[in-house]
């Protein structure tokens, strides 16, 4: 038996699977693309009902991601670059028009409160209420307003101060004068990510304290958040100013105004 | 493969900036051989719908890293079937592949020249199916790429998440075993 197995050919096998191929009954296709789609364009305020989390082996890619963290990818003449960052990923591009959210303070009467930051509260129930260390920038001292979103879906904790000598009022922000916001980010996905024209935008890697970060500059870029589940969090999606992005123990700290390198950097120092 | 109005490289550029009706356009394009890579990776598991809904969301998600120069659909199996074999462990009812029920008005009839010789071709491919379930899983799952799902080489070894060359090193290999599993050498019909 075993000499009549070994005078099988090869392609007898693979002419009956072939054959074999045209008789299989799969489970019928469904349709992908609708719920797909449906999944990528939340209705506002339908984060309830997004997919639930997934766990995924993160130890592999997260050391891939390492690894690749300064690595540029030169993609059709667009420019994807990490900058040393897990959390934040910035692709070089023409910023698409009609960003999701857009500053309307005058609208809601508070300030920050047309970011779609989330809900507003105290710092310390804040740093109660996030799943990691909420810091608050000495050089700054209390913030004028506080938001917890559900937005990336550990938690932003959002930090607004309004308008002063140091801290010009920004169109961006609604009229606020400076947004600093903290995540906890899900490396294999990516937190972040930032679609920055640059032949009108600077984009610089920065050191904040031994911590890799990014100082974007000139024309305004579009941001936006991806969920764990590789979702692109569309309402997040938001044009933003002149921002110093950094990381530090798996948090994504940005820090965003009319304001200076030196300034943003000073700030962002000052983090305790 | 449907037919798309526009090209896919414009439909990746457009789904690359987030426009969600190009990103639909192209699931819609590969969402047939997407699922039943799922299917196949994650062992016929129930819930090879969410992970290859599961695997179009990542890739949207990993588009900017996507090198518009490199083909679009390994790319996207990869990330499909490595999205459906992280849930085989946890997956419950699992399906095993079965036979169509013979379709009388299918082209298939070339194999079968007369009743007798429909007959003994569904029990030989009946006799191949079986053999292929005693199979190792890491053996059927080539296989099946390969040849069930017509998967090219790239592309089965994109689903194995592997190079080429130990993807055809395997697959022999597993041709090895199923020929071994049959339970008689099969002579030419």
């Amino acid at each position: 038996m075993t000499g009549s197995r070994a005078a099988t050919p090869y392609d007898q096998i693979e002419a009956r699977l072939a054959d074999l191929a045209t008789s299989l009954a799969f489970p019928p296709t469904p349709d992908l693309a609708a719920a797909v789609g449906s999944r990528l364009r939340p209705s506002e305020g339908n984060l309830a009902a997004r997919p639930r989390l997934l766990l995924f082996p993160r130890n592999v890619r997260r050391a891939l991601l390492l690894a690749a963290a300064l690595a540029l990818l030169i993609v059709g003449g667009v420019v994807a670059v990490r900058f040393g960052l897990e959390l934040l990923s910035i692709e070089s591009g023409p910023v698409p028009t009609a960003p999701r959210v857009s500053p309307s303070s005058e609208a809601s009467g508070a300030l920050g409160a047309g970011l779609g930051l989330g809900r507003p509260l105290t710092v310390d129930e804040a740093r109660a209420a996030a799943a990691f260390d909420v810091l608050l920038p000495d050089a700054l001292g209390q913030p004028d307003a506080v938001f917890l979103g559900n937005v990336p879906l550990r938690g932003q904790v959002a930090f607004v101060y309004a308008p002063r000598s140091d801290l010009p009022e920004s169109s961006l922000l609604g009229g606020a004068g400076l947004l600093v916001t903290q995540n906890q980010g899900e490396p294999d996905a990516g937190l972040a990510h930032k679609i920055a024209d640059t032949s009108r935008a600077t984009v610089e890697p920065v050191d904040v304290d031994g911590a890799p970060g990014v100082w974007i500059s000139g024309e305004p870029h579009l941001f936006w958040y991806l969920a764990p589940d590789g979702a692109f969090i569309q309402e997040s999606r938001r044009l933003v100013g002149d921002t110093l992005a950094w990381e530090r123990g798996g948090v994504l700290y940005r820090i965003e105004g009319a304001i200076t390198r030196s300034s943003a950097l000073e700030i962002a120092r000052s983090m305790r | 493969m449907e037919a798309t109005p526009e090209r896919e490289p414009d439909l990746i550029e457009r789904a690359r900036h987030g426009d969600v009706s190009a990103f639909e356009a192209l699931v819609r394009a590969h969402q047939e051989i997407a699922f039943r890579t799922a299917w196949i990776a994650s062992g016929g598991g129930d819930d090879s719908e969410d992970a290859a809904q599961e695997g179009f969301m990542k890739a949207f998600a990993a588009l900017p890293r996507f090198r518009p120069d490199a083909p679009f659909r390994p790319w996207l199996l990869t990330i499909v079937a490595n999205a459906a074999r992280n849930r085989r462990r946890s997956a419950g009812r699992r399906e095993a592949l079965a036979l169509r029920v013979p379709d009388a008005t299918a082209n298939d009839l070339a194999f079968q020249p007369s009743p007798e010789g429909a007959v003994l071709a569904t029990e030989s491919r009946q006799e191949l199916l079986d053999a292929l379930r005693r199979l190792p899983d890491a053996d059927r799952e080539v296989i099946s790429y390969r040849y069930l799902l017509e998967l090219s080489e790239a592309e089965t070894a994109a689903a194995l998440g592997v190079p080429v060359g130990t993807a055809k090193s395997r697959l022999s290999r597993a041709l090895n075993r199923l020929r071994a599993a049959m339970p008689m050498a099969v002579e030419h019909r």
